[in-house]
């Protein structure tokens, strides 16, 4: 059968979710492509194509933009849709749009293959475990299966369906990898905490690959692939001495190509910072959020303080890992004045790069029920966009603070690296949202992420392109 | 160097969205309403309309 992955435009993370999947279709004897969405030509691919399945995997901000795709190629085409990813498992009344055929929640590695089989075999629509199916608008559900507890038993992600189809991804010499899959923490803004209801309290023992398995898979990659970078996305880096010791003598045995990873502050010491470094990690990104310990703990669920924090972002600076430190501003119930908090502690800490992000009340997550019911957002989730650099989608004290907010957020960065500029940044926060404040904002964004947390080569032209392209959106 | 990249940044960018400001155009004013009652003749006006849900391949053989 043939399934065609369609994504929005392709940038420089690799769909993981879509390569993980690809290696199971394939086995099972499927033809499968990935197209970009906004191909202009797209429409006359698919239709050369005559794909039978039409896949999107879909986040929480683009669900109305592949909505909106899937119905427009159904104006011209014949296929069974289906919707994967995070916005299907969390919102699977999604099913319930016009032209949505099929969701899939969860982990789609075995499932999405199981309903292709049984829709070539049986020529209908049935449901399998993971899935819920739309027919003749009765929608039937089926309840996810147990998550697949050995992740080294899975193929690795099919790389070249996406490089083949992308090929300045391929050029593009950051990979993306996954050690583990779960996280133990209920942080009230994230989505593990709904992956664990909906798993039923399993997904939080986070289910870790062997060392073995990792790094022969990033080997096999790197000798393909020219890789100058290696980029860790799962939520929490595995830690666990054993593991990371086994992992700081093989990887830079076997690849010795700097890499970038996710942590935790609150679980960091001098072992496992030191197994690290030796290993190769050449940056972290670490959550500072908030500034203001009781909002930490009380309204994100973040149990750390300032000081652990702070003691962390030394520890990782004295091993040479550079810090790329996560903040949300403009949380409901917050004040400029928290958020103006929150800069100060990532001035203590010293991050190398202190990326702010406008809070956004991702639907189903703790927090945004918390803001629905507070009476800080008043929307119903389709308002959202697909960034969170932009605008806040809260109500504040007032229009004002919300202006000063969301201005604060684009100079944030700056004002971490140099502090002198704070009272500055303060009165320019005065001053009605502008173009300036944007671009400055993505230069720092790029300059940064280019040459100190993702290092990697970049060309003039590509280095033109992406300036041009911060113009363009300023 | 970092402060060197921050300083950097804010200069490249102020540059970029003096750039951005300056050749943002005035929105061109607001095409009049066509009539309600207008009718449409040219194909390109005439987008197919989506499918209905009912008319999708369901529960009926879709792969022949």
């Amino acid at each position: 059968m043939k399934i065609l992955f369609i994504a929005a435009k392709m940038h420089t993370i690799e769909p993981y979710g879509i390569m993980c999947l690809s290696p199971h279709l394939k086995a099972a004897g499927h033809s499968v492509r990935l197209y970009e969405a906004e191909d202009s030509a797209l429409v006359d691919k698919v239709a050369e194509y005559e794909p039978q399945v039409i896949a999107y995997s879909v986040c929480t901000g683009s669900d109305r933009y592949y909505i909106a795709l899937n119905r427009y190629l159904k104006q011209h085409l014949t296929f069974v849709s289906v919707f994967g990813g995070p916005h299907p498992t969390f919102f699977p009344e999604m099913i319930h749009e016009a032209g949505v055929d099929a969701i899939c929640r969860g982990e789609g590695d075995h499932a999405f293959t199981d309903f292709c089989n049984a829709l070539e075999s049986s020529g209908y629509l049935v449901p399998v475990a993971n899935f819920a199916i739309k027919q003749k608008g009765q929608v039937e559900r089926c309840p996810p299966r147990p998550l697949i507890e050995n992740l080294d038993a899975l193929p690795f992600p099919d790389r070249d369906l996406y490089y083949t189809f992308s090929p300045e991804v391929s050029a593009h010499r950051v990979r993306s990898f996954l050690a583990a899959r779960g996280c133990p923490f209920k942080c009230s803004y994230c989505f593990n905490p709904s992956m664990d209801a909906l798993y039923e309290g399993t997904w939080h023992s986070p289910r870790i690959r062997s060392v073995g398995s990792l790094v022969d898979e990033i080997e096999g990659v790197a000798k393909k692939h020219a890789t100058e970078f290696v980029a860790f996305r799962e939520s929490i880096f595995p830690l666990k001495l054993a593991w990371l010791e086994e992992f700081a003598r093989e990887y830079p045995a076997r690849v010795g190509v700097p890499f970038y990873c996710h942590l935790r502050l609150d679980l960091l010491n001098k072992e496992n910072v030191a197994l690290l470094a030796k290993a190769g990690c050449h940056s972290v990104n670490v959550g500072i959020e908030t500034g203001n310990e009781e909002i930490r703990r009380t309204l994100l669920g973040r149990n750390m303080t300032n000081e652990t924090m702070i003691n962390a972002c030394r520890l990782l600076r004295q091993h040479g890992i550079k810090i790329l430190a996560n903040n949300m501003l403009g949380l409901p119930g917050g004040t400029l004045e928290n958020d103006i908090e929150t800069l100060k502690l990532n001035q203590r800490c010293k991050p190398d790069y202190a990326l702010a992000m406008l809070w956004q009340p991702y639907p189903g997550t703790g927090l945004a029920k918390y803001a629905i019911a507070n009476g800080h957002y008043k929307g119903d989730g389709t308002d959202l966009d697909f960034t969170y650099y932009d605008h806040s989608h809260l109500e504040f004290r007032s229009a004002k603070e919300k202006r000063r907010i969301e201005n604060l957020q684009k100079l944030f960065a700056p004002a971490v690296a140099l502090p002198s500029l704070t009272p500055l940044v303060k009165l320019m926060t005065h001053l009605p949202s502008n173009p300036i404040f944007k671009a400055i904002f993505g230069t720092m964004y790029l300059i940064v992420h280019q040459t100190d947390i993702f290092p990697h080569k970049m060309t003039l032209s590509e280095w033109g392109l992406n300036l041009r392209h911060i113009a363009k959106e300023a | 160097m970092r402060k060197l990249k921050c300083v950097v940044s804010i200069l490249i960018g102020s540059l970029l969205g003096l750039v951005a400001s300056c050749s943002t155009r005035p929105k061109p004013p607001p095409e009049p309403e066509p009539p309600a009652d207008k009718e449409v003749t040219s194909a390109e006006e005439t987008p197919e309309p989506p499918k209905k849900q009912e008319e999708l391949p369901v529960r009926r053989p879709m792969l022949e």
